[in-house]
């Protein structure tokens, strides 16, 4: 799992960088799963705005959705965060929901710094 | 009157408006009852709470046509601890009283300010002030220094939401209308508070590249080692609201930088005053342990008369870490 988890991060840091033809830096990638009961996949970037994210949403969409596949997740939720006051998306985020946190985040701007791709 | 937390973009406020004229449609009470929105602003001043969107003046102005098209008041809360000093330079003094001007021209209900420097400058633009509850108004004395400045209302310091005596000798003696912080569950008499806000201030409005927020860290900690830390942070639960409504004019929900869903569910309960369910699901601060703790609302009924007399010499009394065990539980 340490190696898939490696793996994947380069690889979907590769993915933007042939996407955008330009440097993307994912600096991490976190398989996570909160006490709600939410588990997911959050990768922390930099490089990225909200355009590139809006051009490209459907071909991010499909590889999120491979990613959370492959580590059997659901994709309940797929979300970018942006740094208030800016078009720099600094989080994407892959969720399977709670009951709890689906009420909350059930809209396209949930809070202003994040945005539903999918939900 | 409700005053009620909006995160800053326009989605969220159509979204929190739809739910306030559902509530007055569904609730016969709320018909005659008065709102107000209020969000975060943070230009180089600030503010105390963690602001996750800045208007520009124009999205600000459609904002307050829309939310005067469903009578419901605007606040902007522009309420930092600190601002370095930057506001008694010259540039300064011309920058704050410029976006004060700005807000008055928009036709902002009033503004939420904790220095006093600030409120005179607002009060010299003709906005009507909020004092912030960051000023920290837990005494007559300092409810008397800001009355005389002829604010429109007074946010007390939540630290005193169990003191019905020192509230009341407030009420009685002055003039402004009392806010009071409902669910923002910071621990009592919290030693961190002005550290923390002073951070807040600052990285909001300066983009300081923190490597994290230790107060808040702390704070969380603190709750996990001694649970009753919990029961003992000045909470009003929704059913509660009735004890208040003599004392106080205006019941403030905190939570502007949480999810809009989140927003919904507490304005629900705090409007209809009933909440059946674990009471974590409403505390703004801290919401972390809302998946950690159980807090049984009912297991509260009649606290608050326990409350109204407590005279807070804790070391003689049990009363708060009683209910603790009996009521809050960790969950499976």
């Amino acid at each position: 799992m340490k190696n898939k988890i490696l793996n994947d991060r380069e690889e979907i840091e590769k993915f933007f960088i042939k996407l955008l033809g330009r440097e993307i830096f994912i600096s991490e990638m976190d398989v996570f799963a909160s006490k709600c009961s939410c588990v997911g996949i959050m990768l922390t970037v930099r490089g990225l705005f909200i355009d590139d994210v809006e051009i490209f949403k459907e071909k991010i969409l499909n590889k999120l959705e491979d990613l959370a596949k492959s580590y059997n997740i659901g994709d309940d939720w797929i979300f970018i965060r942006v740094l208030p006051g800016s078009d720099d998306v600094i989080n994407i985020g892959v969720r399977e929901l709670c009951d709890i946190c689906r009420e909350e985040y059930k809209f396209k701007k949930p809070r202003p710094d994040l945005i539903s791709l999918k939900i | 009157m409700f005053s009620i937390p909006h995160p800053g973009n326009f989605e969220s406020l159509k979204i929190i408006v739809d739910e306030i004229n559902k509530l007055r449609r569904i609730n016969k009470k709320l018909r005659k009852e008065s709102f107000e929105v209020y969000m975060g602003f943070p230009e180089f001043i600030g503010t105390g709470r963690a602001t996750l969107y800045k208007p520009n003046f124009e999205d600000l102005a459609k904002q307050v046509a829309y939310t005067k098209k469903n009578n419901i008041r605007f606040e902007v809360v522009i309420n930092a601890s600190c601002i370095g000093g930057i506001h008694l330079t010259p540039k300064g003094i011309s920058y704050i009283n410029w976006i004060f001007s700005q807000l008055k021209n928009i036709g902002i209900d009033s503004v939420a300010l904790s220095d006093p420097y600030l409120v005179d400058l607002a009060k010299n633009n003709g906005l009507d002030v909020n004092v912030s509850c960051i000023a920290l108004v837990d005494s007559l004395d300092k409810a008397m220094f800001w009355d005389e400045k002829e604010v429109y209302a007074i946010t007390l310091d939540s630290s005193i939401n169990r003191h019905f005596d020192i509230i009341q000798e407030i009420k009685e003696n002055v003039t402004c209308k009392l806010k009071i912080l409902v669910n923002e569950a910071c621990l009592y008499k919290c030693p961190m508070r002005i550290q923390h806000f002073n951070f807040f201030s600052h990285v909001n409005a300066q983009n300081i590249p923190a490597l994290d927020d230790y107060y808040y860290n702390k704070c969380i900690n603190l709750r996990i080692k001694k649970k009753e830390l919990i029961i003992k942070s000045p909470f009003i639960r929704p059913e509660d609201l009735k004890h208040y409504k003599n004392l106080v004019d205006i019941f403030k929900i905190s939570g502007r930088s949480h999810p809009i869903g989140w927003i919904k569910r507490v304005i629900n309960a705090y409007l209809s005053e009933r909440w059946d369910g674990n009471l974590m699901e409403l505390l703004d601060c801290p919401r972390e342990l809302e998946h950690f703790y159980y807090l049984d609302n009912r297991a509260l009924d009649g606290a608050i008369e326990q409350w109204k007399s407590c005279n807070k010499l804790c070391s003689k009394c049990n009363f708060c870490k009683e209910l603790a065990e009996n009521a809050l539980k960790v969950k499976g």
